[in-house]
């Protein structure tokens, strides 16, 4: 069974004088149970919308979601015990403290005390506990979301940009802490624009881009969904470079201070036989590796905007 | 349910405003305490001075005969009838009188308490964290009107406690506590926090609306200042139907309207049921984000 599944997704807003906005158009989507799925999207392209959907917050316009099993309406009480969820900013009481708020949910949940101290632990907040909330940092604030989302041990985890805010000690913490929940079998899905930290830590993502599924698997296959595959040659005369490659045969273009090659990744020792044989001899010889934010950009059209 | 209920009291009575509004108004309480103790005055001097006081004012008042509205014939009687006879005594068995005196007071509060709890809510986003543990959005409205409900109730009663409390001494120490009627005085605590409730729940129900304290607020004043007022002036015959009337009728249990005290209860549950379940409307599918 999947952890969630989304089905014709679509949602969309109606102004008062009747303008429609689409968030949602039509996604469909699969997490499998285990491990991290990692959500992206830019700015608007409709991932909070989705999390608000599979959470019950917002009605859809038309399309299903069912998360743990659960449609995610009212009937998502049966399962709501089983998941932890932390959707954009943290919604805490500026005026209670760390703890309080915490408590007010653990009661909620008959959840004993020892697992608010474990979760204050887990997120660093221990010390600062009994602080009221208003006296918080945008990080502690961000830190404490993450605590409520765990106070239940979920059993799936939706989590909505949850590295907002936090310096880089706590983007290495969020990580590593997501990683163990995902390694311990547990189901974290995680929105967010940090794509280094989505490829180091997901196994799985999907890629949104207004308000449709453009990429999802694996993260090795997305990445090799992104643009060709070549080798990157750095060596003193690019020029030449280029001219001795083209003469073997092969596509060359100097970009960045560097020489693109359109061969395939493994065909190192064929580039540097052509170079030396007109006693031109690379700095340095690479695969041109896609990155997620390669991939990224060019499926949601943001590498175009930035040129 | 009931622990939904237990931890959105837990949240009530934990804020900050409620705690506030509690100390000040202990404060001014005890400030009135003082005042009363210092004012009342119970030796025979004083009640000698009174009496001599009162003698003046039937005397001056007896001049003025056919003058100021008092008439030449029997000014006398008319002046001994109608000047009032002032006690520098404080009473004690006056105090269901200074409590229904003080339930606007009361009520007012229990008002802005009502619609904070849930205009605070929504301000910081806490029903969207509560909808990700409970998304059964029927309890979640009951427990929290439940709350709004049960917590302006209590305070309203702590009020009406402590007020009593606080003027005891003055009529124990420097008054009277002669003919206390204390039944009296806990059935008007009663009606005063029942009516702090509904005013709670109203206040609740309206925030549920407008997701907003203020505009809650501002609802509630600009319906009982302004329309209240205005149908008060224009529709006179509708006035036995209004909000102000019936609290008014229910606070004093004297029958001043074309319907019995009981119809007065009835019909102000029935405007705050109909208020909640408009609230249960406008949140049953609303987006919360």
């Amino acid at each position: 069974m999947n952890a969630i599944e989304v089905r014709g997704l679509h949602k969309e807003y109606r102004s008062i004088r009747g303008r429609r906005t689409v968030a949602v158009d039509g996604l469909d989507l699969a997490v499998e149970a285990g491990g991290v799925f990692g959500f992206l999207g830019p700015n608007g392209s409709g991932k909070t919308t989705t999390i608000r959907c599979l959470l019950g917050l917002a009605p859809t316009s038309a399309g299903s979601c069912e998360v743990l099993g659960a449609p995610s309406d009212s009937r998502l009480a049966s399962v709501i015990g089983r998941i932890g969820a932390l959707v954009e900013a943290p919604a805490l009481f500026p005026t209670f403290s760390g703890r309080r708020n915490l408590e007010l949910l653990a009661d909620l949940g008959r959840i004993p005390r020892t697992r608010v101290d474990e979760v204050l632990e887990t997120v660093g907040l221990r010390d600062r506990q009994k602080d009221l909330v208003k006296k918080y940092s945008l990080g502690m604030r961000q830190r404490l979301g993450i605590a409520a989302a765990l106070l239940k041990d979920p059993e799936l985890l939706i989590l909505d940009e949850p590295a907002n805010g936090l310096d880089p000690a706590g983007i290495k913490q969020v990580r590593s802490l997501l990683r163990r929940l995902g390694d311990e079998g547990r189901t974290v899905f995680v929105s967010s624009h940090l794509l280094t930290e989505v490829q180091q830590i997901c196994d799985h993502v999907a890629i949104l881009a207004r308000g449709r599924c453009v990429a999802s698997g694996p993260v090795s296959e997305v990445l090799r969904s992104g643009r060709a595959d070549g080798m990157v040659v750095k060596l003193a005369d690019l020029e030449a470079g280029r001219i001795a490659l083209q003469a073997e045969g092969m596509t060359a273009a100097i970009r960045d201070g560097a020489l693109y090659v359109d061969v395939p990744p493994d065909s190192g020792a064929l580039v540097s036989r052509a170079l030396a044989e007109r006693g031109l001899y690379p700095t340095e010889l690479r695969p041109d590796e896609v990155d997620l934010e390669t991939v990224f950009l060019e499926l949601t059209d943001q590498g175009e905007a930035a040129a | 349910m009931k622990t939904l209920v237990k931890v959105e009291l837990r949240r009530f009575f934990a804020r900050r405003l409620v705690r506030v509004l509690a100390g000040v108004m202990v404060l001014a309480f005890l400030a009135g305490g003082i005042a009363a103790f210092f004012v009342s005055d119970r030796s025979p001097s004083a009640a000698v001075e009174a009496e001599a006081n009162h003698q003046k004012e039937v005397a001056g008042c007896i001049d003025s005969a056919g003058r100021d509205g008092v008439p030449a014939a029997n000014a006398e009687a008319f002046c001994e009838q109608e000047v009032e006879r002032t006690d520098p005594r404080f009473f004690y068995s006056d105090m269901p009188d200074v409590l229904r005196g003080q339930a606007i007071l009361f009520v007012m509060i229990a008002w802005l308490v009502g619609a904070s709890f849930i205009g605070a809510d929504w301000h910081h986003r806490g029903i969207t964290t509560l909808l990700t543990w409970e998304p059964r959005r029927g309890r979640v409205l009951t427990s929290k009107i439940a709350a709004a409900a049960i917590g302006s109730f209590s305070v309203a009663l702590f009020f009406t406690a402590a007020l009593s409390i606080i003027l005891y001494p003055a009529a124990s120490l420097h008054g009277s506590v002669a003919g206390i009627d204390w039944m009296e005085q806990l059935k008007v605590a009663l009606v005063v926090s029942a009516l702090g409730a509904g005013a709670g729940v109203l206040g609740a129900s309206l925030a549920f609306i407008s997701r907003n304290t203020a505009a809650a607020l501002g609802a509630g004043f600009i319906y009982l200042a302004v329309l209240e007022g205005l149908i008060r002036g224009f529709k006179p015959a509708w006035a036995d139907w209004l909000v102000g009337e019936n609290a008014t009728q229910v606070l004093t249990s004297e029958v001043e309207l074309s319907h019995p005290v009981s119809t007065s209860a009835l019909l102000l549950v029935a405007y705050a049921a109909a208020l909640v379940v408009m609230a249960w409307m406008f949140f049953r599918r609303r987006e919360v984000g």
